[in-house]
């Protein structure tokens, strides 16, 4: 069977894990859970019981529920999830890994080399690296010098067997010249291999990054090697190792030591042989052949020495040569010691070290006697002194030059840095033109937010002008449609304000042809009594021009209303006051406005539109108002034959009436109905079906636009031409009715040829005027 | 499964080796895994009480569902144990369930010694001495004991 790690469960009977399959398993009602294996077993092979309650098994599991496709799915991606979980648990814990660089105690990294000797080959050899010991691996390469002049330097990785070969070859090696330029090595850290950061088997076999985890003390983060703690361990390091070469030495000095009883001897042998000095120097070199080799150099050179000397005095050469050994121990031990403080001082101290080494120096200057032997020891003892100090300042340098692959990693770092830093602001700058984009296409928005509300101000403002000029050349149209003899400033405002009452006359002059015409066939009465409203209206125009106050022409005029409509017809009465008197017709439409008939109704609401007509361009034409007066006054003197009367006496009383006449007009206007207006303008039509009438209420209901302005303006003129004929055709109507006594049966006649004859209408007015004159 | 030793038993014998149960001991023989040495020591209260038993146990081949086979060593006066050693215990031959174990049966064991049944014996001549004159019985029991029992 196949083990699962994720079910703890087991068959008790096998003691096998349980299956995937066999989790929700469970054979029996007491619920004893076994793998399938053994309840086939148990069934087929056995007594076919539940081992735990011994009933039997039932033919089919009592609770088994299979897996679907997709639990399985779940499971295994669940068992993904936790492999990987672990996994990634053994990457973090190795993901710090990666910012550690471990110093390696066997891995030389020289620097300066030059090209002829950059080859792994040849810094294998005994003449190169090879000498200090066995060496495992080379690794070249260049790298860009430092130094300017210098065109390129080489670089290398030497891997030793041993660390001791190492360090060895790090202190040789270290501010060596080789090839005219000076070499610095140092220790090499190694990183970790990224297959091991993964946990991953690494399947290079020469692979030579770490796979295993180091000592923290020989681990050092950039910030680390930035500061220079790896030079310090490399330098303890190097410490350790002098401090066990210095123990060597001391053993050394012992033996040193011990070989002075010889030289000794050696001494007490020189006198004796004084007699024969050629005997005398073979017998030193038996004896010196006996001894040491380095005693042997050392008597050699005493042999020289006195050898030289013979000839001059013997004493003094025995002298010379006590003293000579003497103060070579004396330098000896001084070295020793001298190297015991340098090991034990740091380096800042090299300066220091080599003052002590010039004090030391002093007294065994002053011992000395002989010039070339004074020459000889202090060539050596300064010699001895420049090396050490060398060495001192070699290592303080290798030291600071330990700092130069920190540079040269700082400087990556750095480089890397930098680069990262250009793609963020690379970054910002994307970002940034997106910003400014957005910024534009919001300053596109609101210019356009601002076109439009100028578009729509241009607009409002283009649409108040074009109701402005429209409003204008209308006014202009009246005024020229007008056609008067007087040609004055105040005729022109004359015209203007004629433009609309003698549509009202012609109005009324039509609608009283209408009722004349059906009131002479059943009532010829009604005749005579117009005629006398007609009369008394002529009586009372001549008592205005007797000079009565206005006061009393009002009162006068209230009961003359008040008696026509209890004594006579109304219809009749009214339209002939309103055509004799245009107050007296208004206050009696005032008065009593339950009994008008729709005609006069009709009358009167042409009268209010036209009103309201000739009020709208008033705001543009204030001054007009007392013109307008003295308009009234030559229309009522020719309606009422007193056009020769004075004008400044009558002025005051007529302005009165106007301004009544206005208040009330627009008091009807107000009392109008639409469909008052509408059955009114409908009968109007029906009266004139020859001509197209509009009226420019209907067309603002009608909600025609601006645009629609000139036609009004045609339709206009051509009301305002037909209403003209109408006015002249009133007149000889007025002049007839002064004469009904005589002959009532004449008057429609005439009037019925003046309809029909727009001509003869034009030349009624002299006949009109020249019956004023008559009188 | 039949070739190697079954897991089962692999494990009921570390259990018995980690876990033992009190006044019980079975160790696995050396040459064979399936023979276990048992020691079950006589209950208290019982007229095997003091007494050291030694006991013999084989699991079949067909263990776990088979019974293991047990047999007494020692010598022990009770009416469901033969001279032979042999075990009168029911589950051991017709009640027994995979679901037992070689602890469990060990313990059944020696619960039968502190109970025993003389109405189903294995040897008639206890069983009669056991139901005639009981306090005889477990006097005799107590000398085997003494006998067979110590001293080993």
């Amino acid at each position: 069977m196949s083990s699962d790690e994720q079910s703890d469960k087991e068959c008790p009977l096998c003691m096998e894990p349980l299956e995937i399959d066999d989790i929700n398993f469970f054979p029996c009602k007491c619920e004893y859970q076994i793998c399938r294996f053994c309840w086939h077993r148990l069934r087929t092979d056995e007594n076919g019981l539940c081992p735990a309650c011994r009933q039997p098994y039932p033919e089919d599991p009592v609770n088994f529920k299979p897996l679907t496709a997709l639990d399985v799915q779940k499971i295994k991606t669940e068992k993904r999830q936790k492999q990987q979980q672990q996994k990634i648990k053994i990457c973090e814990s190795r993901k710090h890994l990666s910012s550690y660089r471990v110093l390696q105690k066997n891995l030389v990294y020289v620097v300066g080399l030059s090209a002829r000797v950059a080859d792994p080959e040849t810094l294998k050899k005994p003449e190169y690296f090879g000498k200090y010991g066995r060496i495992l691996k080379v690794a070249v390469g260049s790298s860009p010098s430092l130094n300017g002049p210098q065109s390129a330097s080489c670089t290398a990785y030497v891997t030793y067997a041993r660390y001791e070969d190492a360090l060895r070859a790090i202190q040789a090696v270290n501010n060596a010249q080789l090839d005219g330029r000076i070499v610095k090595a140092s220790l090499g850290t190694t990183k970790y291999c990224t297959n091991f950061l993964r946990s991953q088997p690494c399947y290079k076999p020469e692979c030579m990054y770490l796979h295993d985890v180091a000592d923290t003390e020989v681990s050092f983060t950039k910030d680390d090697m930035h500061l220079g703690r790896h030079a310090e361990y490399e330098k303890r390091l190097i410490e350790s190792t002098l401090r066990e070469k210095s123990q060597r030495r001391r053993a050394s000095i012992m033996t040193n030591t011990s070989g002075k009883p010889s030289k000794s001897e050696s001494v007490e042998y020189g006198p004796d042989s004084r007699s024969t000095p050629m005997e005398n120097s073979h017998d030193r070199e038996k004896i010196s052949h006996s001894r040491s080799p380095s005693s042997d150099k050392n008597m050699k050179k005493t042999i020289k020495q006195t050898n030289g000397e013979v000839p001059e005095n013997q004493p003094c050469s025995v002298a010379n040569n006590k003293l000579i050994n003497e103060n070579k121990g004396a330098d000896k031990e001084n070295e020793a010691r001298s190297q015991l403080e340098k090991i034990l001082e740091s380096a800042n101290d090299v300066p220091s070290s080599a003052m002590l080494e010039q004090q030391t120096v002093i007294p065994a200057t002053k011992v000395n006697e002989g010039i070339g032997s004074r020459q000889v020891l202090l060539d050596k003892i300064l010699g001895l002194n420049i090396e050490q100090f060398r060495s001192r300042l070699s290592e303080w340098i290798s030291s600071s030059q330990n700092v130069v692959p920190l540079i040269t990693t700082t400087c990556g770092s750095i480089e890397k840095m930098f680069l990262n830093t250009k793609e963020k602001m690379d970054v910002n700058n994307v970002k940034i033109p997106s910003n400014s984009n957005s910024l534009q296409s919001a300053n596109n928005t609101a210019p356009c937010d601002w076109q439009r509300a100028l578009g729509i101000c241009g607009k409002v403002d283009n649409l108040t002008t074009k109701n402005a000029v429209n409003e204008f050349p209308t006014t202009f149209s009246n005024s020229q449609t007008k056609m008067l003899p007087k040609s004055t400033r105040l005729s022109v405002h004359s015209d203007d304000d004629l433009g609309f009452d003698p549509i009202s006359e012609s109005a009324k002059g039509l609608a009283d042809l209408l009722e004349e015409e059906k009131t002479i066939l059943p009532q010829c009465s009604t005749q005579n009594i117009s005629g006398m409203a007609s009369v008394s209206s002529s009586l009372m125009s001549l008592g205005l021009q007797c000079g009565w106050p206005s006061m009393g022409i009002s009162n006068g005029a209230s009961p003359m209303s008040l008696r026509n409509a209890l004594g006579t017809d109304i219809d009749s009465a009214t339209t002939t006051t309103t055509t004799n008197n245009y107050s007296c017709a208004n206050i009696d439409c005032f008065s009593q406005p339950i009994k008008l008939s729709s005609q006069t109704a009709q009358t009167f609401t042409q009268q209010s539109v036209f009103h309201t007509n000739q009020y709208s361009p008033h705001p543009y034409f204030p001054p007009p108002k007392p013109q307008m007066a003295r308009v009234n006054n030559f229309v009522n003197p020719a309606t009422n034959l007193a056009f020769n009367s004075a004008q400044p006496q009558r002025c005051p009383s007529f302005n009165n009436n106007t301004q009544y006449h206005s208040n009330v007009s627009l008091a009807a206007a107000n009392q109008i109905d639409g469909t008052k207006l509408h059955e009114w303008q409908e009968g109007f039509r029906a009266l004139l079906p020859n001509v197209n009438v509009r009226f420019v209420p209907d067309l603002s209901i009608a909600g025609y636009p601006p645009s629609r302005t000139s036609p009004m303006e045609m339709q206009r003129t051509t009301n305002q031409f037909s209403s003209t004929l109408n006015y002249d055709q009133t007149l000889p109507m007025s002049a007839q009715l002064l004469n009904p006594m005589t002959s009532p049966a004449p008057p429609p006649v005439p009037s019925i040829n003046s309809y029909s004859h727009p001509s003869q209408q034009w030349m009624m007015p002299p006949p009109g005027f020249s019956y004023i004159s008559k009188r | 499964m039949a070739s190697a030793l079954p897991r089962r038993i692999t494990k009921e014998t570390q259990r018995l080796m980690n876990d033992p149960v009190p006044g019980i001991s079975a160790v696995p023989d050396d040459s064979n895994a399936r023979y276990f040495h048992v020691i079950i020591a006589g209950p208290e209260g019982s007229p095997f009480a003091g007494g050291v038993f030694k006991l013999e146990l084989f699991l079949p081949e067909e263990y776990p569902m088979a019974a293991p086979k047990v047999r007494f060593m020692t010598k022990i006066y009770h009416p469901n144990i033969d001279k032979l050693g042999r075990i009168c215990l029911d589950i051991l031959k017709d009640k027994w369930s995979p679901a037992l174990q070689i602890r469990t049966v060990l313990l059944s064991i020696q619960a039968l010694l502190s109970a025993p049944n003389p109405d189903d014996p294995l040897a008639t001549d206890v069983a009669e001495q056991w139901k005639n004159n009981e306090s005889d019985a477990i006097r005799t029991a107590q000398e085997w004991t003494r006998i067979y029992a110590t001293g080993d």
